[in-house]
């Protein structure tokens, strides 16, 4: 029996291009016209686009779920013997369904802009939805059009599957996909807010105010969702590797560095109604490099490990797609954003100066990340030679970058916005931080390069040295302020941290993040110890004062595949004896995947938050040995915790009291004179 | 400069990215680039210099002054290489056309190799034995098949990786202009 | 490739008993020099991968080949070099400097100049930047202008501030 299924599911879609096409332009003429109805048809057309594509979605799912092999998409993506939660992540481990996954959290993003976003001015409202409705449409185009899921083959549909690719077969692949893209989408709502305030024309700090809070939430998934993509790759791959600069996951990068940009330069935006112009193109560019993103990897232009299986005629629609909505609004925003600059110049020791230079210095990284990734691609395209642009080069440009970045980022709390003076309090805990630190640093480095290395390692004296000092700065910035605040209101020290707002905890936890997160780079680059080595069942490897035993290789049926797995018990070492026996257990596999005929590599990970044991297995060699990477990576959990803490950060100050929904939309913005006459002249 | 025209700087970095990309798509689009293709190093330079065993006679020595002389392919090739058995109908081809052929047997089993050949036909005047992939790895090889186009001078002019068929000899190894029409006439002494 | 006695007479004196490395590195030099390098090679065939991580039989030769390269001596230019020759500078993921790849490290900097500039430019002259009093010195400033008979109102505000400026500049004097 032939399931309509995938059929209903079709025509959900094609539903949804109509309705798209009349969020796009219905409110918008509704708002130009102030014709009150249409004007109000935002949230209906909104609730009407979910609900078709959430249909949709869940047909896809259920063809997936239930092995319809005669979904075209089912049978190259998926397989009986496939455990379901992977069936279910297989939906959108796949070109076509991962640009469902898109326009499905388009449109929940639309959604949530329809109903949170009601205290908004309406034409303002009208307006952004109808540029959420008309990136839609562009979407939902190129699905139907280039990349239908549900094409079926109903004359000879596959008894079996092809089975879903087995990199793709990980709890971790699971979740980055949906998070990455709910970061990258989110940014379509700044976008939208951005257009909508440059067709409206008014671009003012009430604007910044109502971008804040989504930027923000669409930033902390993005953050996530590339954490959890370099984790990924880091026990999928095999190799023990984080970040490799790879395009793909450059593609990634762009967008998280532009939205920093934009959350720090929002925050001027708003306080003091300055940086309007930039703010806005950095609002465009976020979401423009989340489009360029998605082109990278669809259009078959460049080869990465990432990359979508892809065809020339869905590069082009992208392209297309890509002129279209980049290039409009950068036009629009080159008519129509304001010119004019502040008379009032700000003071060099003033924050919206170290703002200034933060965003600066994000852009120049962010330049630094495009030139690097569309090089090659450049020299192709005029066929002046091949070129590989790759990690040598983006770290010898980006380290000295996020260098400064970390030291203006230690003071920046400490300025004031519009005063050109440092908080007198500054001064006080200055040279003690970084004494401080300095001594943290000289420790740490004394006693881990005893223990990893002979030798004296200067790059990792420096980022302990700035991370502690980062660290330290933010901290004490925090403990001054409430202390100040409980010696005004006479209460405790609890109260007076109590007492600090969500927003402010937001930014203390954030740069506390970049903090760790520096740590974590520059400690398990400098101390990392990698062996290869051949061993036998029995055999013994002494590798950074641990030792490994391969106690024995089994052969084991997985659900789908067959595998080697390897029995490694693992022991400190002091001079030269174990220290409790070998209480850790790793056990890296080999997997041979039956209906993808593929070998895939598991790693053997033990993670502790100083460092990780890593030992993947390689190749058989000759009497029953076994090539075998061992790996021990010092701190190398820090990098994703940073980055957690970074999300975290976000998250605090997205529930911080005064974004919260419902609250009246305060218009007491510091608008002043200059701002006016802005507006004036847009 | 005027602050309006200072706003149209980012769309105009676009415009040039846009059009990078749109030469981009079109060059694959027409297969004259492909990303996965990488071009060969050794263009434009002579044939390095080898000292092998053929791969018929393991006694008798080969080197590059055996195969250069007139416009010839030499093609990369091994028993483990499926691709490698899809073109051999039309090397055989080819050869009967009198296109001189030299085989590069890379990193095989000579008997294998040999068996092969008296299975399929040999549409090669000579082969070369590389177990170690020395000459493979001087020629920038990267993996089988690959065909080289080397001229009378034994300058390599162009290099195509992936299996050789006619569309591949019409598209890119005609226009290179060699005289196939001299060895035609020397193909009488295979 | 072989494991010679002097590779697990290099291994036991490290501790290690029974398993061998790989390969025989004649000094821990030796195996810094081999990992960087096949760190920031490429693997010609491989989908973005460096010699180190790739598993694909063309990675395995070329890091035989460059292991062999490193025991007969041969410098690390020389042996990026030698793998430029065969497999063209695709193989480098530091690109080599050309006048095409000058971009790469000149238009970076270029930006930060730039943006460097306009940072010194939008801060205005670092006036007051010692003077931890500025803005009540600044407005002590204002009252003298007004008081030197000049009409504020009618002025253009960047011509007021050039104005203070220059006043400053008086005021410092009389000090």
């Amino acid at each position: 029996m032939i399931s309509v299924i995938p059929e209903i599911g079709h025509l959900a879609l094609l539903l949804c291009l109509p309705i798209a096409t009349a969020l796009a332009v219905l409110p918008m003429a509704g708002a130009a016209a102030s014709w009150h109805l249409l004007q109000r048809s935002g949230p209906l057309l909104s609730s009407g686009l979910w609900l078709f594509l959430a249909v949709a979605f869940a047909c896809l799912t259920y063809s997936f779920l239930h092995d319809d092999f005669s979904v075209v998409l089912v049978a190259q993506h998926s397989n009986t013997a496939l455990p379901s939660y992977y069936k279910f992540s297989a939906v959108w481990g796949n070109h076509e369904g991962s640009l469902l996954l898109w326009v499905f959290i388009l449109a929940s993003w639309t959604l949530a802009v329809a109903y949170l976003g009601k205290s908004l001015p309406p034409d303002m409202h009208a307006r952004v939805l109808a540029v959420l409705g008309g990136i839609a449409v562009g979407f939902l185009l190129f699905i139907i059009f280039t990349s239908n899921p549900f094409e079926r083959n109903l004359i000879s549909p596959p008894l079996e599957g092809n089975d879903l690719n087995p990199l793709l077969q990980d709890i971790g692949l699971i979740l980055h996909p949906p998070l990455l893209y709910i970061g990258y989408v989110g940014f379509a709502v700044a976008f939208a807010f951005a257009i909508a305030a440059l067709i409206g024309g008014k671009l003012d700090a009430a604007w910044a105010r109502w971008t804040r809070p989504w930027t923000t939430v669409a930033w902390l998934f993005l953050t996530v969702g590339i954490a959890l993509g370099s984790w990924w790759a880091y026990y999928e791959l095999g190799w023990g590797g984080w970040w490799f600069w790879d395009p793909v996951e450059n593609a990634s990068f762009m967008p998280w560095l532009a939205g920093t940009a934009l959350i720090h330069s929002l925050a001027a935006t708003e306080k003091r109604g300055v940086f309007r112009s930039w703010t806005v193109l950095l609002a465009i560019l976020a979401f423009s490099l989340s489009l360029l993103g998605t082109f990278l990897v669809r259009s078959g232009i460049l080869v990465s490990v990432h990359a979508f299986a892809s065809d020339p005629t869905r590069g082009m629609f992208i392209l297309l797609f890509l002129a279209v909505t980049v290039g409009g609004s950068l036009l629009l925003y080159a008519l129509r954003a304001p010119t004019i600059k502040p008379l009032a110049t700000f003071k060099l020791l003033s924050r919206e100066s170290w703002l200034l230079i933060n965003n600066s210095l994000l852009a120049v990284s962010l330049a630094v990340v495009l030139i690097g990734t569309l090089f090659p691609l450049v020299m192709s395209a005029l066929d002046l030679g091949s070129y590989s642009v790759g990690p040598p080069y983006f770290n010898k440009l980006f380290l000295p970058l996020m260098v400064l970045l970390m030291l203006f980022m230690g003071v920046a709390p400490y300025l004031n916005w519009k005063h050109n003076r440092l908080t007198p309090v500054l001064v006080r805990p200055w040279y003690m931080v970084s004494i401080v630190a300095l001594g943290i640093a000289m420790l740490a480095v004394a006693l881990l390069s005893q223990r990893y290395v002979t030798q004296w390692r200067f790059g990792a004296f420096i980022t302990v040295a700035l991370s502690s000092w980062l660290l330290l700065m933010t901290l004490t910035h925090a403990g001054l302020k409430a202390r100040r605040f409980a010696s005004a209101k006479n209460s405790s020290a609890w109260q007076g941290l109590a007492s600090l707002s969500r927003s402010y905890w937001g930014m203390v936890v954030a740069h506390s993040g970049i903090a760790v997160m520096a740590l974590g780079i520059g400690l398990t680059s400098s101390y990392s110890v990698q062996k290869e080595l051949a061993m036998s069942p029995g055999a013994v490897a002494d590798v950074a004062g641990y030792r490994f035993v391969l106690e024995k290789l089994e052969d084991v049926k997985g659900p789908n595949y067959s595998a080697t797995i390897a029995s490694f018990g693992v022991g400190r070492l002091s001079d030269g004896t174990l220290v409790k026996g070998l209480p850790i257990r790793l056990q890296p596999e080999k997997r041979f995947y039956y209906a993808a005929k593929n070998v895939m590599t598991e790693a053997g990970i033990h993670g502790r938050l100083t460092r990780d044991l890593y030992v993947s297995l390689g190749d058989s060699l000759e009497d029953e040995r076994w090539a075998v990477r061992i790996y021990v990576k010092p701190f190398i959990r820090c990098i994703w915790l940073g980055a957690l803490m970074m999300a975290a950060g976000g998250l605090l100050v997205v529930i911080d009291k005064r974004y919260m929904p419902r609250l009246p939309v305060r218009t007491d913005a510091p608008s002043d004179t200059v701002a006016s006459k802005e507006q004036a002249v847009v | 400069m005027n602050a309006r025209l200072r706003l149209f700087i980012p769309l105009l970095i676009f415009a040039v990215v846009a059009l990078v990309f749109l030469t981009l798509e079109k060059r694959i689009g027409s297969g004259e680039y492909d990303p996965s293709n990488l071009p060969s190093a050794m263009l434009g330079q002579s044939v390095p210099a080898f000292n092998l065993s053929r791969l018929m006679d393991a006694e008798q020595v080969v080197d590059a002054e055996d195969i250069v002389g007139q416009a010839a392919l030499l093609n990369v090739w091994a028993t483990w290489c499926i691709a490698c058995r899809a073109e051999h109908a039309y090397l055989n081809e080819l050869a009967s056309q009198g296109v001189p052929i030299f085989g590069l047997n890379y990193k095989d089993e000579r008997a294998a190799a040999v068996q092969w050949l008296q299975r399929l036909g040999n549409p090669y005047r000579l082969n070369i034995f590389d177990f170690k992939g020395s000459l493979g790895l001087d020629l920038g090889v990267y993996g089988a098949p690959e065909t080289y186009v080397i001229d009378a001078q034994g300058i390599i002019r162009y290099r195509h990786v992936g299996i050789l068929d006619a569309k591949v000899w019409r598209e890119k190894i005609e226009p290179l202009g060699l005289q196939w029409a001299v060895a035609q006439a020397q193909g009488a002494a295979l | 490739m072989g494991f010679s006695l002097n590779a697990n007479a290099q291994v036991a004196a490290q501790g290690v008993s029974k398993s061998d490395e790989l390969r025989a590195f004649g000094s821990t030099t030796m195996r810094s020099r081999y990992y960087a390098l096949i760190n920031e090679l490429r693997c010609p065939k491989c989908q973005n991968q460096n010699l180190s991580d790739s598993d694909a039989p063309i990675a395995e030769d070329l890091r035989n080949e460059l292991f062999s390269l490193l025991d007969e001596g041969y410098s690390d230019q020389e042996i990026r070099d030698f793998m430029t020759a065969r497999y063209g500078t695709f193989v480098l993921y530091q690109p080599p400097l050309t006048r095409f790849t000058l971009a790469l490290w000149l238009v970076p900097l270029g930006l930060l100049l730039i943006s460097g500039l306009i940072i010194w430019r939008m801060t205005g002259k670092p006036r007051g930047l010692t003077d931890p009093n500025f803005e009540h010195h600044a407005s002590l400033q204002k009252v003298g202008a007004v008081n030197a008979g000049i009409e504020p109102i009618s002025m253009k505000v960047d011509a007021l501030d050039r104005h203070i400026a220059e006043l400053e500049r008086t005021h410092e004097h009389d000090k």
